[in-house]
């Protein structure tokens, strides 16, 4: 890791870690989805087929247990997407002058990927925490790369959010559009396995973690194909991200050469 | 190209839409002079400022550089949940001041501004003069061959402003270029030369 980005990384940890607020919230919500989970749920069996395994036999699991799992990934997709947009859009001017003073783009991009991860990391790993007294899954590292993976995914939706919105409240909009109707129903196993038109649901951008999160609860299918689709997936937005936010920050004249902007 | 210039813009043309901003100025800036952009609210002195940096591309026409540009935006462009050393670390690494020079340079700068006894504090605690001299540290940093400055005595308290202007000094008698956006009149004694906005054209 270059000075540079180590000291982005750096400042941008520092800041996202004085929000004390948005802090608390983290640890909150979570506590609050599972809250809802138990209060709303029971152990009455459900029966559901994993979409990437439809050839396989139906999984029969408590209800209880299923929306445990459901919630961490809702929880998760949400937190990463608001992070996301709020790491491009905070400051946006000040990261210009970044820019102009010799940052490249995609330096800081990626300086707010990795403290995203990062705060993915810990809160996956809290909600794991959280949900083993009431649910213990199968394959607990294959559930917590699940829920990063939706956390990578959802957060670089919203840097690419953050970067192609200039307002909070499109940013809102598209978040919560997305989201809701992705992660929050589409993806809901129950619902889609008596969905029609499956194959749209196959290309939304939770459906990889869920997969993944979802066999590990409650199978014993390998990570490797779910892990790979969200990877690419996440990444093909934080590219978007980045060139968007390369055509917002770039220089006229780049700095510290002898270089002319012609005339058009 | 005329010898000695640090910046020069050929006939620079900027339009917002149908309005006409800047029509076909050319400007040339050597070394060793401070010089002040005045004008009207609004003539656009600060879209000539942003071509001058190379921020904003012209609608038409060209800029050419010959060493580093340090640029200060009217508006202190800072982090507010930093603290002013962590800002000038941020920014120090953006432009390639670290270690001993960083520490020396910072020093420096914010015992001239009178920002020393902030250093630890974050910058949203601070007062809106005293974020206005830390967003001039972090122009000044590098040491940058031409300074552009927007409105950069805004704000400030009139220790720091006789600084400011003792700093400008310094950097012309060292053969640096200073371009300063002023609407200050009174100020217009300290430029060796004033670009005078009217019309989105120059008046010398």
């Amino acid at each position: 890791m270059t000075n540079r980005l180590l000291v982005a990384v750096t400042m941008t940890a520092r800041e996202a870690a004085r929000n004390r607020t948005a802090c608390v919230l983290a640890l909150i919500l979570p506590l609050l989805f599972y809250g809802l989970a138990l209060l709303m749920t029971s152990e009455r069996i459900v029966v559901f087929q994993l979409a990437s395994r439809s050839l396989e036999p139906d999984i029969e699991v408590a209800g209880r247990s299923e929306a445990l799992v459901f919630m961490a990934l809702i929880a998760i997709g949400f937190m990463s997407a608001f992070f996301g947009v709020n790491l491009m859009q905070k400051h946006s001017d000040t990261n210009r002058r970044l820019v102009i003073c010799g940052y490249r783009p995609s330096e800081l991009v990626l300086s707010k990927l990795l403290v995203l991860a990062g705060s993915v990391v810990i809160v996956s790993l809290y909600c794991l925490a959280l949900m083993t007294p009431f649910f213990v899954p199968r394959h607990p590292a294959t559930v917590l790369a699940g829920l990063i993976l939706i956390g990578y995914v959802y957060g670089c939706y919203g840097l690419m959010i953050g970067a192609l919105w200039r307002r909070e409240l499109e940013s809102m909009f598209s978040v919560i559009l997305l989201t809701n109707i992705d992660v929050g129903w589409l993806q809901h196993p129950a619902f889609y396995s008596e969905a029609e038109n499956k194959a749209f649901i196959h290309w939304l951008p939770a459906y990889w973690p869920v997969q993944a999160a979802m066999s590990g609860a409650f199978a014993d299918y390998g990570l490797g194909p779910s892990a790979m689709g969200a990877l690419a997936y996440g990444t093909i937005l934080l590219f978007i991200a980045i060139l968007v936010f390369w055509r917002h920050v770039r220089m006229a004249v780049p700095r510290r050469s002898q270089s002319m902007v012609a005339a058009r | 190209m005329n010898a000695g210039a640090l910046i020069q813009c050929r006939s620079i043309t900027k339009r917002f839409g149908r309005t006409n901003v800047l029509s076909d100025v050319d400007v040339s800036i050597g070394g060793g002079q401070v010089v002040g952009i005045v004008g009207e609210n609004g003539s656009g002195k600060s879209t000539l400022l942003q071509i001058l940096a190379g921020i904003m591309p012209p609608t038409n026409g060209s800029v050419e550089h010959h060493g580093s540009i340090g640029y200060c935006p009217q508006d202190a462009l800072v982090f507010e949940a930093l603290t002013v050393t962590e800002n000038l670390r941020y920014f120090g690494a953006a432009v390639g001041v670290t270690g001993s020079l960083f520490e020396k340079r910072a020093e420096s700068l914010l015992t001239t501004l009178g920002l020393s006894q902030y250093r630890s504090r974050l910058v949203g605690q601070l007062s809106g003069g005293s974020k206005q001299k830390l967003n001039l540290v972090v122009a000044l940093l590098d040491d940058p061959a031409v300074l552009l400055l927007d409105e950069p005595c805004s704000g400030l308290d009139w220790e720091a402003y006789l600084s400011f202007w003792a700093l400008a000094d310094q950097a012309r008698d060292a053969g640096k270029s200073v371009v300063i956006v002023s609407h200050l009149l009174h100020e217009r004694g300290n430029f060796d030369a004033v670009l005078m906005l009217r019309n989105g054209a120059i008046s010398r």
